[in-house]
């Protein structure tokens, strides 16, 4: 019974907004498929009403979640009109999901699929290959060893005495 | 018009490097575009509500359906639903990335 009284209370808040126009898309300049834990991804974030007409006025915020960790990121107003950016760092890696609140119509969040932010894999949950830069170290330190085992044994050749 | 352009262009034709590649492509094209913001689509976590789920709607349709839905929105309204798609989505979206598009959002409805 709660719930049915909980859905006919949202319907009653957000049914007339809808109607009456009050909705707006988002549109994105980037995702952050690709981007490392710590490093900032920077976003232009486009609020159009209607998906036609950009909104000033606004105040978009990205909310990106992580297990426990939730933190928000204001998006400020480029002089564009309708763009706003947002400076959007993951603090670590992991798989992280990410929505979007367009500042008009706060109860309808635009919502996007979770992303693996570092590590292997780290690209758009959706596909895309396996992220490989993490072998680099390892390859590293092989030829490192490789070199260490090796170098001697190539400077000892080159000293061999000379027959007399 | 748009969708004579567009159908008869080739572009769904103009196959993607790999598939792979073209559907994590088409699932940036959907998020950059705004696409979640107005249709649900289980695959890209959208829950717009104000036009069709894309799962179901495009379920089973072809490729020349589904793009002339992005590009000439007008053309078949789903019922149920007003005709409130922006109309220009030809000139917002880079002509390479229809493709991707129009192949994960086949995918996905296909899932």
């Amino acid at each position: 019974m709660r719930r049915v009284l909980l859905a006919v209370g949202l319907w009653l808040v957000l049914a007339p907004a809808a109607q009456a126009g009050g909705w707006a898309t988002v549109t994105l300049s980037s995702t952050p498929a690709g981007v490392q834990p710590g490093k900032t991804w920077g976003v232009d974030v486009t609020v159009l009403q209607h998906g036609r007409t950009p909104l000033t006025g606004v105040h978009p915020v990205v909310t990106i979640r992580g297990g426990d960790t939730i933190k928000d990121f204001a998006a400020s107003p480029t002089g564009k009109p309708g763009v706003y950016r947002a400076e959007v760092v993951f603090p670590s890696a992991g798989r992280w999901t990410y929505q979007i609140d367009d500042g008009f119509i706060s109860q309808m969040p635009h919502t996007y699929p979770a992303v693996q932010i570092g590590g292997p894999g780290a690209t758009s949950a959706d596909g895309g290959g396996p992220n490989l830069l993490w072998l680099i170290p390892g390859i590293a330190l092989l030829l490192a060893a490789a070199l260490l085992l090796i170098g001697p044994r190539l400077r000892g050749n080159g000293r061999q005495p000379q027959a007399a | 018009m748009t969708i004579a352009a567009f159908a008869g262009g080739g572009h769904a034709e103009e196959a993607p490097a790999t598939p792979a590649k073209g559907a994590a492509r088409g699932a940036e094209v959907f998020a950059e575009q705004g696409c979640g913001s107005c249709h649900t689509f289980a695959p890209a976590n959208a829950r717009g509500g104000l036009g069709p789920d894309l799962g179901l709607s495009l379920d089973g349709k072809d490729k020349n359906y589904v793009l002339q839905s992005i590009v000439d929105p007008s053309a078949v309204i789903a019922p149920n639903y007003g005709d409130l798609m922006p109309s220009d989505f030809a000139q917002r979206i880079d002509p390479s990335d229809l493709d991707p598009l129009v192949a994960y959002l086949m995918k996905g409805a296909a899932g």
